[in-house]
């Protein structure tokens, strides 16, 4: 009993702060698969790429992290932008099939270009010194670092809230998400939302990836190889539903971390295995309106 | 003694959350029988519709063909006893040409569908069997080409063929004419008469003036309740019926001033 | 009379139809063939290569039945590939090393797996189904890699060797065996699949893929159909599993990964997913551009990949097999 208070507890701070992680990436991911029905399989370049910037930028403009950190997220605002108008836009009447493949080989290049910037090896970061060392949590060591992530999180979504809940921005695009040609019939120009939720969801997707370096190790095919999670986020919280990729992303997170703890030779089964359960078992509860 | 009744709904009740959709509907419908179904938007027919095919399971009540409780069994096997339904929207088989989509339908009537081994080609039975419905129904000369670059008067012809490929006992037509210019009218018209005479079809439809013309007996259904049902002359008469067709308009319809809505 | 281009590009259609299209598509079929017969000699010191060139072939052929005529987007069919691969590979280090049966057991348990898993699967279809499919094979990947006593995990299969094909064709190093051995079953394959396209059931798929709903009001047991189709290129992807493994000797872990089913996926699509030739086409392709881009750099080839990928969707409907069939479209009405 009182190996597993402590066993627990850690297993909860450590599922949260990673599902935090998932939680801010994929919201750009949830995102567009609702407003503007595309399948968006590069989603993860965003997240690598804030993080190659973010860590890069200090040595190569002499500033401090946190600097970096900003300055990596507006530019791949900026690039998410540029990227929406220039081919995502394009996927918007494809069938899911062609979106697939598009965004996959968009994904493959991206890496490609990763690789020939950044050489084909796991960038070793390292936070900053107040990101670094613990703080005792149940007589136990917990990294600071771990904390930062659940306070980020925090902060991101009390922004998400005001922001949706709180704003008549917000408002109108959950109109969007909602019902579409309603929207478009009451004079909203649903494409400008669209590409102003794309260039969001980018941004978030770089916080989530600076900050969760340390639990997603950057390497250029973190894309590729962190798609099954990401997917997996997505599906099981339906179209544009950002509340429950929340509570799918803690539950990810926690089932995960849990996984690895109690059944280590299951590694990452856990996750896919109760992706399989829940899509068997609500395929039409899950993905709402996709067929 | 009474004969067995083709097609016969007892007490279909179906409803959606709070929605009662089907209620306690009664039908019957005899061999050769050829019975309109007709009532305001709205009223529940696309529900009955579904419910006689299989799409739908009542909450209630029984669907029997020939005697046989059908109320449990599948689409597809109502298919196999030969009850068959064709569509308010066309729903064909768009990139395959008009002789493959009818021969769709043939070969899973003539039970060859399931044959992984055997060559089309030697499907001799089959192909003759499609040419000549397409022929019945004038639409040889496009055997060929694509269903989704026909106009949308012959897809419709398309759909009556396919249906007519899988020889039913009982033909549910919804809406036939829905979407046909007048000018193509004709061509559906001459083909729902040669339907076979022994097939009981129960027709849904707004097209008074093609009721009249078709059907001998006319149920009214109106918020999901049949009002009322017997001989198209006296139903169509009927105040009340003519009242549920709310205003002029309604009563234009029935007096055959007006065909449409 | 009209040419009906179908889309789906396959042999079906009516006999006048079928004349025409055969004429071409036998020309351009037989060359292929010839061409890959033509390999062996050109090319003696890529016989090797040439083997694992057509083994990918027959995987991407039995996938390409699954997606371009069955509609059945997975992102998982290297699940069935590995398990024949493995399957052949444990056969013959338990002293079973007969080749022509290992491959025929290893194809048979695939497509076994397949009946069962597709039951409870093929009731799902798009983003859903794809999401499935890499589940499972994500996990499969994963069990394979722990189960090191089954499987070799990270090291993999080795020490497997082959009775020789037919108790002749002695395996050696150069590859003259492999390489004509993959030929002759992919040739026996490709002539299954298209008296299988060309059937009723082969009709009965495409009407499936087009209009579920209303086969099924046609009285098709869709479901069914899905089942023995997905069993079958389950199988056919089994069989070519077993294949590598008796032409390299050795298993490795890779076999059941994601990027083989991506390869596999883009394969197809790069080929044309519409036509059996697709395949035929598209693997040869990529496996020929990703071996010599990958001398260069070993990512750039995931350059030429994706901006190919990219190209594809936006620009090359059909892929290549589309392409050619519409230039001898354009042949035929002149």
């Amino acid at each position: 009993m009182d190996q597993l208070t402590p066993a627990v507890t850690f297993i909860l701070l450590y599922g949260v702060s990673f599902g935090i992680v998932l939680f801010v990436i994929s919201i750009g991911l949830v995102l567009t698969l609702g407003l503007m029905r595309i399948v968006n399989l590069a989603h993860g370049v965003f997240a690598v790429l804030g993080g190659y910037l973010a860590f890069k930028l200090p040595a190569l403009l002499d500033i401090g992290f946190l600097a970096a950190a900003v300055t990596a997220v507006l530019l791949v605002l900026l690039i998410g932008v540029v990227l929406e108008r220039v081919f995502f836009r394009w996927l918007f009447g494809m069938s899911e099939l062609e979106q697939v493949l598009a965004t996959i080989g968009f994904c493959f290049a991206f890496i490609a270009l990763l690789t020939f910037a950044f050489g084909p090896n796991v960038l070793a970061t390292k936070y900053p010194e107040w990101l670094s060392g613990n703080v005792s949590v149940l007589g136990r060591p917990f990294p600071v670092y771990r904390v930062f992530v659940m306070v980020a999180g925090l902060v991101i979504l009390l922004g998400l809230w005001l922001l949706f809940d709180h704003t008549s921005f917000g408002a109108t695009l959950r109109a969007c998400v909602d019902n579409q040609s309603m929207a478009k019939a009451s004079g909203i120009n649903v494409n400008w939302y669209f590409s102003v939720a794309f260039a969001i969801g980018a941004s978030l997707a770089a916080i989530g990836g600076i900050v969760g370096a340390g639990m997603l190790p950057l390497e250029p095919l973190y894309p590729f190889k962190h798609l099954p999670l990401f997917l997996t986020i997505v599906a099981l919280s339906g179209f544009g539903n950002i509340k429950a990729s929340l509570v799918v992303s803690l539950v990810v997170g926690l089932v995960d971390t849990a996984g690895r703890y109690f059944v280590p030779e299951l590694g990452a089964f856990t996750v896919f295995t109760l992706l399989v359960i829940l899509v068997l078992w609500r395929p039409q509860g899950l993905l709402m309106g996709w067929k | 003694m009474t004969a067995m009744l083709a097609l016969e709904l007892r007490g279909l009740c179906k409803s959606f959350g709070g929605l009662q959709v089907t209620n306690d509907v009664h039908l019957g419908l005899g061999a050769g029988a050829r019975h309109a179904l007709i009532g305001p938007n709205g009223a529940g027919k696309s529900t009955l519709v579904g419910l006689v095919s299989g799409a739908i399971e009542p909450d209630s009540g029984q669907v029997l063909s020939f005697g046989r409780d059908l109320t449990r069994t599948s689409l597809q096997s109502r298919v196999k006893m030969g009850l068959v339904r064709s569509f308010q929207i066309t729903s064909l088989f768009p990139k395959l040409s008009v002789l493959e989509n009818v021969q769709l339908a043939v070969n899973e009537n003539t039970g060859v569908a399931d044959r992984l081994w055997q060559s089309m080609h030697s499907l001799r039975e089959q192909r003759d069997r499609c040419l000549e419905i397409l022929a019945e129904l004038q639409i040889q000369a496009q055997a060929d080409f694509p269903v989704e670059n026909l106009s949308y008067g012959k897809q419709r012809l398309v759909e009556i063929a396919i249906v007519l490929a899988l020889k039913p006992r009982v033909l549910l037509l919804d809406e036939p004419a829905a979407g046909i210019p007048s000018t193509e009218t004709d061509l559906l018209l001459s083909a729902l008469h040669k339907l076979p005479a022994e097939m009981a079809i129960l027709m849904i439809e707004h097209d008074m003036k093609l009721v009249r013309d078709f059907c001998a007996d006319v149920t009214v259904l109106v918020s999901g309740k049949v009002l009322a049902s017997g001989k198209a002359q006296e139903v169509m008469n009927s105040a009340s019926v003519r009242n549920a067709y709310l205003g002029r308009s309604g009563h234009d319809r029935f007096t055959g001033v007006k065909d449409h809505a | 009379m009209a040419a009906a281009g179908s889309a789906h590009g396959l042999e079906v259609g009516t006999e006048m139809e079928l004349n025409k299209h055969n004429f071409w598509r036998s020309r351009v079929g037989l060359l292929w063939w010839l061409m890959a017969l033509a390999c062996y000699f050109i090319f003696p010191d890529y016989r090797g290569f040439g083997a694992s060139v057509l083994v990918m072939t027959l995987f991407a052929l039995s996938f390409g039945l699954a997606l371009g005529f069955a509609g059945i987007i997975s992102l998982g069919h290297a699940m069935y590939f590995g398990i024949g691969a493995y399957v052949a590979g444990r056969l013959a280090l338990a002293g079973w090393q007969e080749p022509i049966s290992g491959v025929l057991i290893s194809g048979l348990v695939t497509g076994v797996l397949a009946i069962g898993i597709g039951f409870v699967i093929l009731r799902l279809s798009g983003l859903p189904l794809l999401m499935v499919t890499m589940a499972l094979s994500v996990i499969v990947f994963e069990a394979a890699n722990k189960a090191t006593s089954i499987t070799g995990g990270d090291d993999g299969l080795t020490g497997v060797s082959f009775k020789p094909v037919l108790g002749i064709f002695n395996w050696s190093l150069d590859g003259n065996v492999q390489f004509l051995y993959s030929l002759t079953w992919l040739a026996v394959v490709f002539l299954f699949a298209r008296r299988l396209v060309s059937s009723p059931y082969g009709l009965s798929m495409v009407g499936i893929r087009e209009n579920p709903l209303r086969m099924s009001l046609l009285g098709a047991p869709v479901l069914r159909r899905l089942v023995v189709m997905y069993a079958l290129c389950a199988s056919f992807a089994g069989i070519a599993g077993a294949l590598l493994t008796q032409n390299t000797a050795f298993v490795g872990l890779q076999v059941l990964s994601l990027e083989t089913s991506v390869d596999v996926l883009v394969m197809v699509v790069l080929g044309g997913a519409f036509s059996l030739y697709g395949a035929l086409l598209g693997a040869p392709v990529y496996l020929i551009v990703k071996y010599v881009t990958q001398q260069w750099n070993p990512f750039y080839w995931m350059l030429v990949i994706g901006v190919l990928l990219m190209g594809v969707t936006f620009f090359l409907k059909g892929g290549i097999a589309g392409f050619l069939s519409r230039i001898f479209q354009n042949r035929r009405t002149e």
